[in-house]
């Protein structure tokens, strides 16, 4: 698994600590019943803190997976291939 | 400590056995992260208690203070930002900016800080209320240059500076150091705008983490060291008093040895506030006492007892020290110029808090003050503090002549004059008794801590009674120094905390207790919630002489074995209020 992926996955599990690794690729805002708009907003600041990026307000909205906040992630560090 | 960090130590599981304890988090803004930080501050200082953070409403401060104080008795933190005062000093209101707004707001404030300060009275009347007044920046509400403070700004900043001042005169109120703060979190850092706007929480992640480990440190306090052990040369005063002689050695600005001067300054501050301070030195005896009788000292001769003077380790005249004073070395704090003393002494003492003085680094010397400063921080003074270190050496002479008396050791305590004075109420009367019950180790019942919510609901129970003991002989007094908790029916009386000073031993007060218990409620039994601790064995051989039996856990003792098993008691007493 690449870095990022795996450090994304990390603060999946800080966020989420009932999912497992696979469990955290797989999941969406509809597939985790704890996943809320409080969550959003731990899961931003959790990933921001690890990354050391701020993501703005505006892409809060389509951070709805695991694999749309890995995309909003590669973009703001410029890691997007 | 980071967000992740957090919220991985809030999400540990905590022990079957440990203790339910809540704190009420107070704010108007959107808590979130802050709740986070201030349940893993919590979790980390109270390791076996399972703390929880309650809140009220969002944006509704005054109604959550309303309705908690109309609920139960949890510790409460306040946590006021601008909004608080008036919405327009907040980011998410629109309500104007305009100088016509600005005596307005300040009315507001002024209203506001008026019923803040009585529901905080109200709360403080059965909990610790922590208050952390406005934290961030003023928003940019003056039509004049940031350079140049508004005197709208500065009314409210005084409005806000006021109610500390009050609030921090409450009993049970603790008011965050601004100035700590400051040092701990850069003004320009706090504020997160994004955040604010997004989900209402106005912090940075770095504010709130700084805010949330002060803010629980003033929820649960730790407890003061009690005692301060002291090398002389290059630490009390600059120079060798063997090689420069008693005029040779120095303290103040002149000498440019101000750091030692300020370091006896603290010492003396410290003694002042109950702290005993003993000195062990390397060194020829009569030329220390005679630098000690230097009439230029700034601490107090008589405020340094016992002073240790011989060529023996280090670590003995400790011994002796904590002997005299008996008292725990993780209650102690040593401190010597010499890396190669502290080392020794902390191998004797693992638990002792052994700090190095930095001689010949002023601005190390300073920064090393404010720590010795915060090892010693409590609450409240009470009149206990001021007779402390003198009754301490009142009881050394007291054992002193029990051993060189002629006299049996009955007819020494006969020769006392003691007077017991009992105290039964069923209302805590002021901080002392919560005090003991949470720094008293030797002559524990059960080695149980409490928090003023704890205590208060304790006293709140059918029955409950608070037994407060005070004494004093013709050595002198030695104030409050033993605390009983507990219920009483027809039949029996329950202790559920008993606690007293280890300066109080060896006067059979503990026996007249008992004594004075089972006369005033005619009670046949009496059951001890006891538990063994690592520490109280004093107590334990207490129970054995009168019980005829170590207890193991809890236990009774009636009212013909006690009277058969105590020794003669000769104290007068003196009842003082029954409530």
């Amino acid at each position: 698994m690449p870095e990022l992926q795996a450090r994304l996955v990390n603060c999946f599990a800080t966020v989420f600590p009932a999912l497992d690794e696979n469990e955290i690729q797989l999941s969406s805002h509809t597939s985790v019943a704890n996943w809320d708009s409080l969550a959003t907003v731990t899961l931003v600041s959790v990933v921001e803190e690890e990354f050391g990026i701020s993501i703005p307000a505006e892409d809060f909205e389509y951070m709805i997976s695991f694999d749309l906040v890995l995309d909003v992630l590669k973009r703001r560090t410029g890691s997007g291939s | 400590m980071k967000l992740a960090e957090a919220l991985r130590i809030v999400q540990q599981p905590t022990t079957a056995d440990a203790e339910q304890t809540s704190v009420y988090l107070a704010c108007g803004f959107m808590p979130l992260h802050l709740i986070t930080f201030l349940e893993a501050n919590l979790r980390q200082l109270l390791p076996h208690k399972a703390a929880k953070i309650e809140t009220g409403i969002y944006g509704d401060l005054s109604g959550n203070l309303d309705r908690l104080n109309k609920g139960d008795a949890s510790d409460l933190v306040v946590v006021f930002e601008w909004s608080d005062f008036d919405p327009r000093l907040g980011l998410r209101s629109l309500g104007g900016w305009g100088p016509e707004s600005l005596p307005d707001i300040v009315s507001d404030v002024r209203s506001s800080t008026a019923r803040f300060l009585e529901l905080i009275q109200l709360a403080a009347k059965s909990r610790v209320v922590v208050v952390s007044l406005p934290t961030l920046p003023l928003p940019p509400i003056s039509y004049q240059a940031n350079e140049q403070a508004s005197i709208w700004q500065l009314q409210v900043w005084d409005m806000i500076g006021g109610l500390a001042v009050e609030l921090a005169g409450i009993a049970n109120v603790r008011v965050l150091n601004r100035q700590q703060l400051d040092k701990a979190s850069p003004l320009s850092e706090r504020l997160d705008v994004k955040s604010d706007f997004t989900s209402g929480f106005p912090y940075s992640l770095k504010h709130a983490s700084t805010l949330a480990q002060m803010l629980a440190t003033l929820v649960r306090l730790p407890q003061p060291k009690k005692g301060l052990i002291t090398d002389l040369d290059d630490t009390l005063w600059r120079g060798l008093v063997g090689e420069d002689g008693v005029e040779g050695i120095s303290w103040g600005l002149d000498q440019q040895s101000q750091s030692n001067a300020l370091y006896q300054q603290t010492l003396a501050a410290l003694a002042a506030s109950g702290a005993l301070v003993g000195v062990a030195s390397k060194n020829d005896h009569a030329l220390v006492m005679s630098a000690l009788g230097r009439d230029d000292l700034i601490i107090r001769r008589d405020d340094l007892f016992p002073i240790e003077v011989s060529w023996q380790p280090k670590s003995e005249s400790v011994r002796r020290i904590l002997a005299v004073w008996n008292v725990n070395a993780d209650s102690i704090v040593f401190v010597d110029d010499s890396p190669h003393e502290v080392a020794e002494v902390k191998a004797a003492f693992p638990t002792m808090e052994c700090l190095v003085f930095p001689a010949g680094d002023d601005q190390a010397a300073y920064e090393f003050l404010e720590k010795l400063r915060n090892l010693f921080a409590k609450d409240a003074m009470s009149a206990e503090d001021a007779i402390r270190q003198e009754s301490i050496r009142r009881s050394s002479e007291l054992h002193d002549a029990a051993r060189h008396s002629a006299y049996s050791h009955d007819e020494f305590l006969q020769n006392l004059e003691a007077e017991i004075t009992l105290t039964l109420t069923n209302e805590i009367v002021d901080a002392r008794a919560l005090e003991l019950i949470n720094k008293t180790n030797q002559f524990n019942l059960n080695g149980r801590r409490l928090t003023s919510a704890e205590f208060q609901t304790m006293l709140l129970r059918p029955n409950a009674f608070l037994l407060v003991t005070s004494y004093k002989d013709k050595y002198g007094p030695l104030g409050r120094i033993a605390v009983m908790l507990g219920t009483q029916n027809e039949q029996q009386v329950d202790v559920d905390v008993w606690v007293m000073s280890c300066r109080a031993f060896s006067r059979r007060i503990e026996h007249k207790i008992l004594e004075y218990l089972f006369d005033k409620f005619g009670v046949s039994e009496i059951n001890f919630a006891f538990e063994s601790t690592e520490r109280n064995s004093p107590l334990q051989e207490f129970f054995h002489s009168v019980a005829g039996q170590v207890p193991q856990q809890e236990f009774r003792i009636d009212r013909e074995t006690f009277f058969s098993n105590k020794p003669a008691l000769q104290q007068r007493v003196k009842e003082l209020a029954y409530a």
